[in-house]
């Protein structure tokens, strides 16, 4: 029984509210659905591909198209040490190191040409999704609202068959 | 339409969804075009959701409201004729309605 219309507790502030818009309407202040079209338009902006969000990918993009996508190599290490006898153990070991080291970097090499690859060819669909539909979006945006505007004028036509 | 000059609306709520600035910002849109065109509107809180912020903005932008502005809590502000806070505005008005309610505070205030 709370929500019938009859317990709905009478408010004359938001009766005064309603009769005024009313009375504006009426005499053509206020564009009819002018209250829709707002919360409509709200909608619309919220709604909308974020243009955050094509930043990002445009950076993305950006960052991708200038990684290295050959990054790794074997470290140079000077063969000196403050040991006795540490630098001729460097000599001896490090050909023998940097051929194991060679291998694991040059595995990682491909794998990482692989992904840069695979990167660049995801951030640039995303960007040739992204673009288009941003442009879409505004392109509805405006005819949506010009459709609101010649219905709004049609609306405002005098109906002539009941004048005659 | 001008009544006076420097009347401002101070909008005191974080920046995001729950606060539905929106909908202050839709009723200044209606006051401003349609009731009197002096008043500012000054929404200021945290910036709790960035995305919904930036997209208040760009509301705010294609309804051409230059006399508003979003603050952040610490800025200078300038003296508000009236604040309001979401708790203020009730649930099922719509913009016009809410507008004519400004329209008759700001008023009320600026006659006091």
């Amino acid at each position: 029984m709370a929500d019938t219309p009859e317990h709905i507790p009478y408010d004359p502030v938001a009766e005064r509210l309603a009769q005024l818009v009313a009375e504006r309407r009426v005499d053509g202040r206020y564009p009819p659905a002018l209250d829709d079209e707002l919360i409509a338009h709200h909608d619309r902006v919220v709604h909308r591909s974020p243009d955050a969000a094509l930043a990002s990918i445009a950076d993305a993009r950006y960052a991708v198209a200038n990684m290295d996508p050959r990054p790794f190599s074997v470290p140079s290490v000077p063969p000196t040490s403050s040991k006795p006898g540490g630098a001729y153990l460097h000599k001896a070991v490090t050909p023998t190191v940097t051929r194991h080291l060679q291998e694991v970097v040059e595995q990682m090499n491909e794998f990482a040409t692989t992904l840069h690859r695979h990167l660049t060819a995801i951030t640039d669909a995303l960007a040739a999704l992204g673009v288009p539909r941003a442009d879409l979006t505004s392109q509805l945006d405006a005819m949506e609202e010009h459709l609101a505007r010649i219905t709004r004028s049609v609306a405002a036509i005098p109906d002539s068959d009941s004048d005659g | 339409m001008a009544e006076s000059n420097g009347a401002v609306i101070m909008w005191r709520a974080p920046f995001e969804p729950a606060a539905r600035t929106e909908r202050i910002v839709q009723a200044y849109h209606v006051l401003v075009s349609f009731l009197r065109d002096d008043v500012r509107l000054v929404a200021v809180g945290a910036d709790l959701d960035k995305a919904y912020r930036a997209r208040l903005q760009e509301e705010v932008n294609e309804l051409n409201l230059t006399a508003s502005r979003f603050a952040s809590e610490g800025e200078e502000l300038p003296t508000a004729t009236i604040t309001l806070t979401p708790s203020d505005i009730p649930e099922g008005v719509g913009p016009t309605a809410l507008a004519e309610a400004l329209h008759a505070l700001l008023a009320d205030r600026e006659n006091r």
